[in-house]
């Protein structure tokens, strides 16, 4: 932008005003600027409908969301410990309407890329130029034998959603007596946010532990044989809850068989493990509107255009978030967020008719074991070949020998961050 | 970016033909410091707790931070590790890009008694820190507005003896006798100041 000033553009803009444009890529109609639809309002889709409309205030932004209020994710896991309410990390859209982003609240059931039109169980239709679907990720009912939806409802909640499920667990928690067992089955990746599960044994153990019911078990059975910061989480888990939690790999009796709904029981490939409360994870792929949609291939995951997020699939829908496939990026909030502004960017970008910057990607991701103690990993990419990959050198874990100084200051860290993305969503 | 989107916009409203491919490339450092925003607020301001604001802080300030972070000079849980993702171009343009906004002071919570403590404990700060924190320069921040818990975190980290980079001989030594609540307190005063 640089040997141009304004006024140099304002006058050149004004001389060639008449003269006709050929092959001009930008999408413009008579009096008003692109549509762009977002459907989802949670960590991709709230930031890249918030970012449009900072790149260019002209462009009509819609977001399309069925809920009214948005229940974090992150830290939800506080909630189940009792470490804060639901209410704590409840928000509405309101601070993305004062953006100048239109909010309808509607479930989108059909999608005709060819038509450029959504429809939503509503009734209503809504005509894009681009749209960006950000559905979060499904769940593969089928994946443990035994196991189903209904079965997810009241006996043994996933709780990867949060809200009523979150409260579900929190009150199944504490109604378990002293010495009882909590089962968390852990899914196979890929996954939404892979530190999840093990910062929930730990926030389990936090509650147990407080409340004086120190003779109960926490029993992590894992579709796989290692998981995000593990040094890390087993460190903390013996630091503050001794034996209190118990991690079984998929190779060491943590493979799920089945799952006895009614006897409250993991059928394991080892040995049967009943729980008084079972937290079963299911597998995962995109999200349902992804899949009605036609943007997920066989994997159950959208491929995206990985300089922008743009579907391989389908021209003009962007996949961000967790149902997108995005090198090495995991499923996390951070990395929704990060993918909605890069996208955000190449649509403003391919509106005005300029070329997008060259992308650049950052994933920060917390958990927090105990209060007073958290961990982190980081990340930075770049497009590297036509992938999405961690700068070498750059990111990783935060380091095993750390002082209890710096857990509680990463701790404090893992709060700032919640408090600041999601100012950054809603704010 | 916002200017360079609207303008760009004119040129194509405008039916301006000179070029039949993109007219210009995107905002780099935009892209770039996008990314910070996650833990530091939409352009930096920082929405509270342990995150500081960025935005308005001096550029050398800024510059020479962000450098030391990466070198592994200045301790952090995690800054290092996420500056080590840059080379000196794109540190210098995350640098100058939040350098470029306005300062504006953070919420403040603080109780009046707090503030009141503070200020009796800062005679000494304002030697260098004059007009209670509001002037910065690329060898020191402002602190007036500055997140509170950010202020506090800072100054305990301080204390150590053996963190890099040593703070001045004389601050190091001042704030070797603070208490916890003493720190609270003079973290209180300058958050609250605007």
């Amino acid at each position: 932008m640089n040997s141009f000033n304004r006024r140099d553009f304002l006058k050149l803009a004004g001389a060639a005003a008449g003269v006709a444009v050929s092959g001009f890529p930008a999408i413009v109609r008579a009096g008003e600027k692109a549509r762009v639809i977002v459907i989802g309002g949670g960590y991709g889709g709230a930031i890249c409908a918030k970012y449009l409309k900072m790149a260019d205030p002209g462009i009509k932004v819609t977001l399309i969301e069925k809920e009214s209020h948005y229940v974090s994710c992150p830290m939800s896991n506080e909630v189940i410990s009792g470490e804060r309410e639901l209410d704590s990390i409840t928000f509405t859209y309101r601070g993305l309407s004062a953006h100048g982003v239109q909010i309808m609240q509607d479930e989108i059931t059909r999608v005709d890329p060819h038509a450029k039109a959504v429809w939503g169980s509503s009734g209503n239709k809504y005509r894009y130029d681009f749209l960006v679907v950000s559905p979060g990720v499904d769940y593969k009912w089928e994946g443990y034998n035994g196991f189903s939806e209904e079965a997810s409802r009241e006996k043994m909640p996933h709780a990867w959603k949060a809200g009523p499920q979150t409260i579900l667990l929190r009150d199944q928690l504490r109604a378990m007596p002293d010495g009882g067992t909590a089962v968390i089955v852990a899914p196979p990746n890929p996954f939404r946010c892979p530190p999840g599960p093990y910062e929930r044994a730990a926030q389990f153990a936090n509650y147990l532990k407080h409340s004086g019911k120190t003779r109960s078990k926490v029993i992590i059975l894992d579709q796989k044989d290692k998981f995000s910061k593990q040094g890390l989480f087993m460190q903390g888990w013996k630091q503050h809850y001794g034996n209190m939690i118990e991690w079984r790999g998929a190779s060491g009796g943590g493979k799920v068989d089945s799952i006895d709904v009614d006897e409250m029981t993991i059928i394991g490939d080892v040995e049967d493990v009943k729980g008084d409360v079972v937290n079963v994870i299911p597998p995962q792929k995109a999200g349902h509107l992804a899949q009605v949609a036609g943007l997920a291939n066989d994997s159950g995951w959208c491929p995206v255009d990985q300089a922008n997020f743009e579907s391989t699939i389908h021209k003009d829908i962007y996949v961000i978030g967790d149902a997108c496939i995005a090198g090495s990026m995991p499923k996390s909030g951070y990395a929704a967020n990060s993918q909605g502004k890069v996208a955000a960017t190449h649509i403003a970008a391919r509106i005005n008719g300029i070329s997008a910057p060259e992308p650049s990607y950052v994933n920060t991701c917390y958990s927090v074991i105990a209060p007073g103690h958290g961990i982190s990993v980081a990340a930075v990419y770049t497009l590297q070949g036509g992938k999405i990959s961690g700068v070498k050198g750059a990111g990783g874990l935060s380091p095993m020998d750390a002082s209890a100084a710096v857990r509680a200051v990463e701790e404090k860290n893992a709060h700032g961050w919640f408090r600041n993305i999601v100012d950054d969503m809603f704010g | 970016m916002r200017t360079k989107f609207k303008l760009s916009a004119l040129l194509v409203t405008g039916a301006l033909a000179l070029a039949t491919g993109p007219a210009m490339a995107g905002d780099v450092a935009t892209e770039l410091s996008n990314t910070c925003a996650g833990c530091h607020g939409t352009n930096g301001y920082s929405a509270g707790e342990t995150m500081p604001s960025i935005a308005g802080l001096p550029q050398g300030y800024l510059r020479r931070v962000l450098m030391e972070y990466r070198e592994g000079t200045r301790q952090s849980t995690i800054m290092g590790r996420i500056m080590r993702g840059y080379d000196d171009a794109q540190v210098h343009a995350i640098a100058d890009w939040f350098a470029a906004k306005p300062w504006k002071a953070a919420a403040s919570h603080a109780s009046e008694a707090q503030v009141h403590k503070g200020k009796s404990l800062i005679a000494t700060c304002g030697a260098c820190h004059v007009d209670d924190g509001r002037t910065g320069n690329d060898a020191m921040p402002p602190l007036a507005g500055q997140v509170e818990d950010y202020l506090a975190v800072v100054l305990h980290a301080s204390q150590d003896p053996d963190r890099t980079p040593p703070q001045p001989e004389g601050m190091r030594l001042m704030i070797q006798s603070l208490s916890h609540d003493d720190i609270a307190a003079i973290a209180a005063f300058y958050a609250s100041q605007h």
